[in-house]
């Protein structure tokens, strides 16, 4: 990867490769939102509203706001974990 | 503290910082990089971070191998070594802490409920991770409508992505993408 690096520090600054490599992140960003796809299948599948709740309220602190992360997990790890524990037993 | 200005320092801090709170891995931990990366220290623009996305997933290896290069970019091989350095010692020594309090059987519930509790966080900071790598580097229509066709062929079919890579790639190099 360092080398990788190097050649992208060096050669950054060409115009066909900067180009190139443009078009590798827009590829990348698809992959990442397929395997979004299908984390989220589960979650659909399951009509985990809960769930889905959690996700979206990440997804709007972090993605939309900007918020820093360690604030958000503070506050969406107790929450999650919480709200898992007591669905557990509401159906156990 | 004359140590906020050396950027060996920050790297360092950051990443052991990001380290703890990667929960779902270094796809999740985007938002984070991009905010402190871009928004507080100006180490780089929005389009070379996309571009160092790009490399992390181009290169062999797990994804974050992304940290490795905004280190190198920042401060060179030494902070490509420090960045990776802070970004895996503390998450190992926690996975190590936390496997070894796993295995008391009076925990045995915890995981199954930690880890259901957990993915749809990350589900949610991969989301947003996409959102920011869209809004970086997805500013032309062609750009876009690329992305959403590697989605949706990486989602239908079992192709290898290197391949949906290296199309992006012919795509950026032919100028298509604006």
């Amino acid at each position: 990867v360092i080398v990788l690096a190097a050649i992208y520090s060096h050669f950054g600054h060409v115009e066909a490769l900067r180009r190139a490599l443009a078009g590798v992140s827009c590829a990348a960003i698809g992959l990442l939102v397929s395997a979004l796809l299908r984390m989220m299948g589960p979650l659909l599948k399951k009509r985990d509203v809960l769930g889905f709740l959690v996700t979206a309220a990440v997804f709007t602190a972090i993605g939309v706001w900007r918020l820093p992360l360690p604030a958000v997990l503070l506050v969406a790890v107790p929450v999650s974990l919480a709200v898992t524990y007591a669905k557990m037993r509401w159906t156990s | 503290m004359s140590s906020d200005d050396n950027p060996l320092f920050q790297l360092f801090w950051t990443f052991a910082v990001i380290s703890l709170f990667a929960v779902g891995g270094a796809n999740a931990a985007i938002p984070e990089m991009h905010r402190i990366a871009v928004d507080i220290h100006h180490w780089m623009d929005d389009k070379q971070f996309a571009d160092v996305f790009a490399i992390a997933q181009l290169s062999p290896g797990p994804n974050v191998l992304i940290v490795t290069l905004i280190g190198y970019s920042v401060a060179g091989v030494l902070g490509a070594l420090v960045s990776t350095v802070a970004m895996c010692g503390p998450t190992a020594a926690l996975a190590y802490v936390i496997s070894r309090w796993l295995t008391h059987p009076r925990e045995a519930r915890w995981p199954a409920i930690v880890q259901a509790a957990l993915v749809p966080l990350s589900i949610g900071l991969m989301a947003a991770s996409a959102l920011i790598l869209i809004q970086a580097s997805d500013n032309t229509l062609p750009a876009l409508l690329t992305t959403l066709g590697a989605a949706m062929v990486a989602s239908t079919t079992k192709l290898n992505p290197l391949w949906l890579l290296l199309v992006g790639a012919c795509l950026g190099f032919a100028g298509i993408l604006g």
